[in-house]
């Protein structure tokens, strides 16, 4: 196989990857973009393909197209191989999630569906605390692509997953694309309610019958429900599309929801790495956090924190205060108001002040602090389950339902985002996941370069090997590894003594209390080190345990931050400067 | 061969506007393809099917869904008055009932003995569709609506909030806020921004259909779309930002042809979507024959960026500055921040020069414009 071709068709913009074989190996030739064409007035995703494809092939200076069609297959010189796209144009699959129980079946629809690359615009279940009007008219409101209908356990009470069959069809929501076409409805409940689940939704839905997603309540089986979003993705949603017909007979491998592809890589590197790998992206609408913990994958969109189009609702949610916290000027609480809402208006304007740029950081500091919570929220083990204790846990028992994001155990953070991406300097992006995520223990951090993620997910469906060459030779770019004990500690004086071991490494050194410290180390170097917190501090293995780890470098180096966990407040110490000047973010 | 695509808004004089008029569901479309209509008239109306309400009556009457049956004093398909029983327990010796009645006015479509709910639809609800504006039905869009196509002065603003009204434009520093004589709605321009002291006296005005600013803090816009904060208002009037948030003034392009349509009744939109589908809000006044010295233009966004060609600048530290291109290198500069990207360099009034991103500029006008 010569070369690939690979397509991201996102709701503003299409990005066109090529991927050609040098000496065995497998490399991005280059890329190339054009504006998403599905809406109004070409109505036609295609137009904006042969765009970046023609703009591909005169970056690149290989011919890739005659008289809108691929030249398949490709030689040395020209024509590609294979061809694959992912999609998110027109705002991505957008799906409701209904269920009997919040924490239980509801969480469950709400994990399969995300999971499958959805964009979850809202959550019925019969205890949500809302009179059924109120179901009926919010469900009118998010109009969804999809609905995923759970609830019971195999062989329980029918009534209740029943009744809220009744509130769908009473809101008779049309999907977006094709208004005489019926709304699709995965039904993944009690086993014994789907026959009356198809009865009252029959004439009005699509209806889909899937294995129970939570067949009884210590098991959760998302795979069957989240394939049949996929096929549903497809057949319903992309078949309307407009010019999704001709993309569909075009490809070689079925085009996935772009965050579903974003999934896939994700798990993939998790598992070849054998570590626990978190993967954030941040674009102008939402915020996608994926992670994969002792093997388990979760991913959480928000829907309404992002850079441009959600901007006014990140300042709607974390206060002006919450804002002007990372910011190392005075701004008037309108000033910041009127900025926020100027970039929300037109979104493809980029910072061109100082002043702008730090702003821009501050707001995307705090989208990723909310879209962290969020997903630890939704990160979590099943709720509602019996566990068996014994005496002895009495008082060591963990909840049912606890978190798995652990960012102690975090092996890689994976940042993504023109925010993070593009950041003039490198140590820029650093700080804003530094500060955002409070990393914990020792974590190599990321940046996904070109936003090549969707592309070699999808990729890696069909050739996974070739999928992680590129990714880890032209996508991800290292920062470096950053070293933060958990905990506070009062008074100066040093917080770690490393020591690092081998030829290349430095002399043993002392970081003091309340600092950030980077020692700078190219990509591809790295040294080993024992580190030794002082108690309380933690990096692992115990307050004031020492602990071993190779440190890595990269664009950044290799940075130790003492400022403590939880993060003291930076308007309070008027701190932000520092930091910034520590880390070398703007030097 | 590849194309451009340049966003930038609409503003002109005189020009055509296909203006799509849809129903939400099929239904019937009224004129024919060519004829003439009024921006009030109706173009197609349908009959959409009642809302189902849903009564939990087993609930209500604590009985088990499955004996739903045994109290029922309806059946499907029967028609109920808003108050009418739906189901009754009788207790013992008939002394102790239980009712449950039916809350709005319709036909029972269901009663399920799984769920214990009764389903009762309301009964179809007309919609009508209007013109909204003055035209020709340019095309028949099936069951579902019509293209009027208008030919007058169109404005697109960058933010709306707010729906269709229609009303005189007035220019809000020559008429009186508080006397207003006619019983017509008025649309009124500021060109100067509104300031704090305007609040009072707009927020007791009358027939305020839709406000046209160049720029607003989104404070003060919070207060102009809250109905409670308006005297005579039922409705809060539909908001346009020409330019965007904070104290800016008004463009001259936009403010010459608004000043010179004062008095003239305008179909104002203040719909706005930003993602997915951008959709501007406008302000359209038909005017079949153009102004001295105004004549027709396309209606579609200015052309892409090139030298000669005038631009706004949209972003600080000239945030909603006008200019020329003078040059366009082909090589990434360094800006401010320290990022490289591709500038332009602009001739601002009076001649000062400023090196913009690309992104950040609007063009307004090309080089043969």
């Amino acid at each position: 196989m010569n070369a690939i071709l690979a397509t991201d068709c996102g709701s503003t913009t299409t990005k066109a990857v090529l991927i050609v074989r040098r000496d065995d190996t497998y490399r991005l030739a280059g890329s190339a973009q054009s504006p998403t064409t599905v809406e109004m007035p070409y109505e036609d995703v295609m137009v904006g393909i042969w765009n970046a494809f023609e703009e591909a092939e005169a970056l690149v200076g290989r011919p890739l197209v005659e008289r809108e069609h691929l030249l398949r297959p490709g030689d040395a010189d020209r024509g590609v191989d294979l061809y694959v796209s992912t999609s998110s144009a027109g705002g991505g699959l957008q799906m409701v999630v209904a269920g009997v129980v919040d924490s239980m079946s509801s969480e469950s629809a709400a994990r399969a569906a995300l999971g499958a690359g959805a964009i979850v615009t809202g959550v019925l279940s019969v205890d949500d605390g809302r009179e059924i009007y109120e179901r009926v008219g919010a469900l009118k409101d998010w109009k969804p692509d999809m609905v995923l209908l759970a609830g019971g356990t195999d062989g329980g009470t029918v009534a209740h997953v029943a009744g809220m069959a009744e509130v769908i069809r009473a809101a008779d929501p049309k999907p977006r694309f094709g208004t005489h076409a019926k709304l699709p409805v995965i039904y993944a409940g009690n086993r014994a309610a789907s026959e009356e689940v198809k009865r009252i939704l029959g004439s009005a839905c699509e209806v889909q019958t899937v294995v129970n997603l939570r067949p009884i309540l210590e098991r959760e089986d998302l795979s069957p429900a989240r394939e049949a979003i996929h096929d549903f993705f497809l057949e319903h949603v992309m078949a309307r599309a407009p010019g999704y017909e001709r993309l569909m007979e075009m490809v070689n491998a079925e085009i996935l929801p772009t965050p579903a592809a974003v999934g896939h890589l994700v798990r993939a590197l998790a598992e070849k790495r054998s570590q626990n790998v978190m993967a954030v992206d941040i674009g102008g609408a939402t915020t996608d956090v994926f992670s994969v913990f002792q093997g388990t994958f979760n991913r959480s969109v928000s829907a309404n924190l992002g850079m441009s189009y959600s901007s006014a609702n990140v300042l709607e949610e974390a206060g002006h205060e919450g804002i002007l916290r990372w910011l190392p000027l005075d701004m008037e609480k309108g000033v910041l108001e009127n900025k926020i809402m100027n970039k929300m208006i037109r979104p493809t304007v980029i910072p061109q002040t100082m002043e702008d740029l730090l702003l821009e950081q501050a707001l995307a500091r705090e989208a990723l602090r909310l879209s962290l919570e969020q997903h630890r929220d939704l990160a979590v083990g099943l709720k509602g389950i019996q566990q068996q204790r014994t005496i002895g846990d009495t008082f060591s028992q963990s909840r049912t339902g606890s978190g798995l994001v652990d960012l102690m155990s975090l092996n890689l953070l994976i940042a993504s985002g023109g925010c993070l991406s593009h950041a003039p300097r490198r140590h820029q992006a650093m700080a804003m996941v530094l500060d955002a995520f409070q990393l914990e223990g020792i974590t190599e951090v990321m940046v996904d370069s070109v936003f090549m993620m969707p592309h070699l997910g999808v990729l890696a469906s069909l050739h996974r090997d070739i999928a992680l060459e590129v990714m880890e030779k032209d996508c991800l770019v290292p920062l470096g590894t950053v070293i933060a004990p958990k905990g506070r500690r009062r008074g100066e004086g040093w917080a770690l003594q490393v020591a690092p071991r081998g030829n290349a490494a430095p002399s043993p050194f002392e970081v003091p209390w309340g600092e950030i410290l980077v020692i700078p180390l190219e990509e591809n170097r790295s040294f080993q080190a024992e580190i030794h917190p002082r108690s309380p501090l933690d990096l692992g293995a115990g307050r004031g345990k020492p602990v071993q780890s190779v440190l890595r470098g990269g664009r950044v180096g290799v940075v130790f931050d003492t400022r403590g966990r939880p993060l003291p407040d930076p308007a309070q110490q008027g701190a932000m400067k520092t930091w910034l000047e520590r880390l070398g973010a703007f030097s | 061969m590849k194309r451009g695509f340049t966003p930038s808004l609409v503003v002109s004089p005189h020009t055509h506007l296909r203006l799509p008029r849809r129903l939400p569901l099929p239904g019937q479309v009224l004129p024919e393809k060519g004829e003439s209509v009024t921006a009030d008239q109706v173009v197609a109306r349908a009959a959409r099917p009642g809302r189902l309400s849903i009564v939990h009556a087993t609930s209500r009457l604590g009985l088990d869904p499955a004996d739903l049956d045994k109290v029922l004093r309806v059946q499907v398909g029967d028609s109920v008055e808003e108050g009418d029983l739906l189901a009754e327990v009788v207790g013992l010796w008939g002394l102790f009932r239980g009712q449950c009645k039916s809350p709005v006015t319709g036909q029972i479509e269901y009663a399920s003995n799984t769920t214990g709910h009764v389903g009762i639809r309301t009964p179809p609800e007309s919609i009508e569709v209007r013109a909204f504006i003055d035209g020709v039905i340019q095309e028949r869009l099936g069951k579902e609506g019509v293209i009027v196509q208008g030919l007058g002065a169109l404005i697109q603003g960058i933010y709306g909030l707010g729906g269709e009204r229609r009303g005189i434009l007035c220019l809000a520093d020559k008429t009186s806020l508080e006397e207003w004589h006619e019983e017509k709605e008025r649309i009124l321009v500021f060109p100067k921004g509104l300031d704090d002291r305007d609040l009072p006296r707009l927020l007791g005005a009358t027939h305020v259909a839709a406000l046209l600013v160049a720029g607003l803090c989104s404070a003060t816009l919070k207060i102009l779309r809250d109905p409670k904060q308006w005297a005579h208002a039922v409705f809060p009037p539909t908001v346009i930002l020409t330019d965007g948030f904070g104290e800016l003034h008004m463009d001259h392009r936009i403010l010459r042809i608004l000043e010179d349509l004062m008095g003239h009744i305008a179909s104002v939109d203040g719909t706005t979507q930003i993602r997915a589908g951008v959709v501007r809000p406008q302000v359209f006044v038909s005017r079949p024959t153009p102004a001295q010295g105004n004549e027709r233009v396309p209606s579609r966004p200015a052309g892409s960026l090139s030298v000669g060609c005038k631009v706004r600048i949209l972003a600080p530290p000239d945030f909603a500055v006008q200019g020329t291109v003078v040059e366009l290198p082909e090589e990434p500069r360094l800006i401010e921040t320290g990022s490289f990207v591709r500038v332009a360099t602009v001739k601002l009034d009076p001649n000062r020069i400023r090196v913009v991103p690309r992104a950040n500029l609007e063009v307004l006008a090309d080089a043969s414009g």
